[in-house]
């Protein structure tokens, strides 16, 4: 294995890094005309407010997809462009040993059902008509993420930053593996606080969605 | 999955919803929750006590129900998570959410297949499990931590990358066996095991070196207490550390320290070497 290693070390100029096959590319589209986006009471409430601006930047990317929150007979909701209603994306709190992605995983995003295929841009990418986040619920216990909004920030992780980043994959957009500044770069730093989306990526859901027509 | 796991999720009429073209419509008043939704603190434990009695169903299932006293033994008099900032406005409350985090960490190690006696021999060959379990679920775990702590650490290529599951909900990654850490047997080619489609080792170039952090332990434990599993046998139970250009890096959401391949050699051959 050493050998090996040694030999991996001497090509390392000429490798690309981690994502590069499928970088800043498309895992899925959202096709349900029935979407809307919901906050499960499970969150605490002290991270609502931060949810929502996370979920919101992706409104300001120029596409037709957009978020909105509200809340209809005491029930506490985002929703797509596309109003109407049905089960749609959640984001929710999940205990650590729920994370498939293991138990270091901040959070992660669950596509939903495959209604189809579809090429944008000659990419083969999934049709989804709803898509779910799971949150990380005992790091946020541990002090994890920075929600409170009176508080002061320490090594903690912008609670409204990784909301956007799995909102965006909600939206449909995969990792990349360069711009640090970039909401869906794929890792996040501590004290990383909310920023809109990147030119590259606001892009992208133009892309995907069309541009806004008012 | 997730659906069945949420608490107190009101679902919501089509016909509740207005209908409007405008994306950029106006917003509607902000959403308030019900008084009753809003203690954090209280809202998380009585969570937990629900996901605690599915533990047990799930230790059960597996065989693995008598290491979980001696693990939370073990954590309890390190007085883990006694350092950190946990949420709580009392010491009342804070003292429930460490017990409850503490109690989260020993079913974590008890759920892929830690046992007292495995502590007891890592201890002896210079780890802390204990420690590491707290870092692990708190955040700041180091590779030494994240190698105690896992059932079945890999290192190979990554030799296939493809969508899978029910509805291709998943990406099923195949990598070499070039290492068994640990030397679990049956262990000798090629192991798979599945991530969500969107997690970032599923963008990984094919002929990437990495260190994987598997349990199948953790699977069967998912299974039999209804928790979300992926459909493989081996369930991703820490993020890899993958070859990123000069280096490896753990391929997480969350960001980590840079560590050279001579570091990972050096943490593979003395977590192999551990008697």
């Amino acid at each position: 294995m050493r050998q090996i290693l040694q030999v991996a070390a001497a090509a390392l100029l000429l490798t690309s890094g981690a994502a590069s096959a499928r970088d800043q590319q498309y895992i899925h589209k959202l096709t349900n005309p029935d979407q809307f986006y919901q906050i499960s009471y499970n969150n605490p409430y002290e991270c609502d407010s931060r949810t929502i601006q996370g979920a919101q930047i992706w409104n300001d990317t120029g596409s037709n997809f957009a978020t909105f929150h509200g809340s209809l007979d005491g029930v506490y909701f985002f929703d797509g462009n596309i109003v109407k209603g049905r089960a749609g994306t959640q984001i929710a709190f999940e205990p650590v040993g729920n994370m498939v992605n293991g138990a270091t995983a901040v959070a992660e995003h669950v596509p939903g059902s495959t209604a189809g295929t579809t090429t944008v841009d000659g990419w083969y990418i999934y049709n989804r008509t709803d898509a779910d986040i799971r949150v990380n619920q005992d790091k946020w216990a541990a002090g994890r993420f920075y929600c409170d909004q009176t508080a002061t920030i320490g090594n903690q992780l912008y609670f409204d930053r990784v909301i956007a980043h799995e909102m965006g994959h909600v939206v449909g957009l995969d990792d990349r593996s360069a711009g640090t500044d970039c909401l869906m770069y794929y890792a996040l730093a501590e004290k990383a606080a909310l920023k809109p989306a990147c030119t590259a990526e606001a892009g992208l859901p133009i892309r995907l969605y069309g541009a806004y027509q008012p | 999955m997730i659906k069945k796991t949420l608490l107190c999720v009101a679902m919501l009429a089509p016909s509740l919803i207005p209908q409007t073209a405008d994306a950029r419509r106006p917003a509607r008043p902000p959403a308030e929750r019900p008084a009753e939704f809003r203690n954090d603190v209280a809202n998380y434990l009585k969570s937990k006590t629900l996901e605690f009695a599915a533990n047990d169903r799930g230790l059960a299932a597996v065989g693995k129900s008598q290491n979980f006293v001696p693990l939370y033994n073990l954590l309890k008099d390190k007085g883990s998570f006694g350092g950190r900032p946990v949420k709580g406005k009392s010491d009342q409350e804070q003292a429930a959410v460490r017990d409850a985090l503490t109690k989260t960490a020993a079913y974590y190690l008890a759920a892929t297949g830690m046992t007292p006696s495995e502590v007891t021999r890592l201890i002896r060959n210079g780890y802390d499990p204990i420690s590491a379990v707290e870092r692990v679920i708190a955040g700041g775990s180091t590779l030494d931590d994240d190698l105690a702590v896992a059932e079945t650490p890999i290192f190979g290529k990554l030799v296939d990358s493809v969508a899978s599951g029910p509805d291709a909900s998943e990406r099923k990654l195949t990598f070499t066996v070039e290492r068994n850490v640990k030397g679990r047997a049956g262990l000798t080619e090629q192991v798979s095991f599945a991530v969500t489609p969107s997690h970032p080792v599923g963008s990984l170039a094919k002929g990437t070196s990495c260190l994987l952090l598997l349990s199948d332990t953790l699977g069967r434990f998912r299974a039999a207490s209804g928790k979300p599993k992926s459909s493989t046998s081996f369930q991703q139970q820490l993020e890899p550390y993958c070859q990123v250009g000069a280096v490896f890096q753990r391929v997480s959401s969350e960001a980590s320290a840079n560590i050279s391949g001579t570091e990972l050699i050096a943490a593979i051959d003395k977590m192999a070497s551990a008697k």
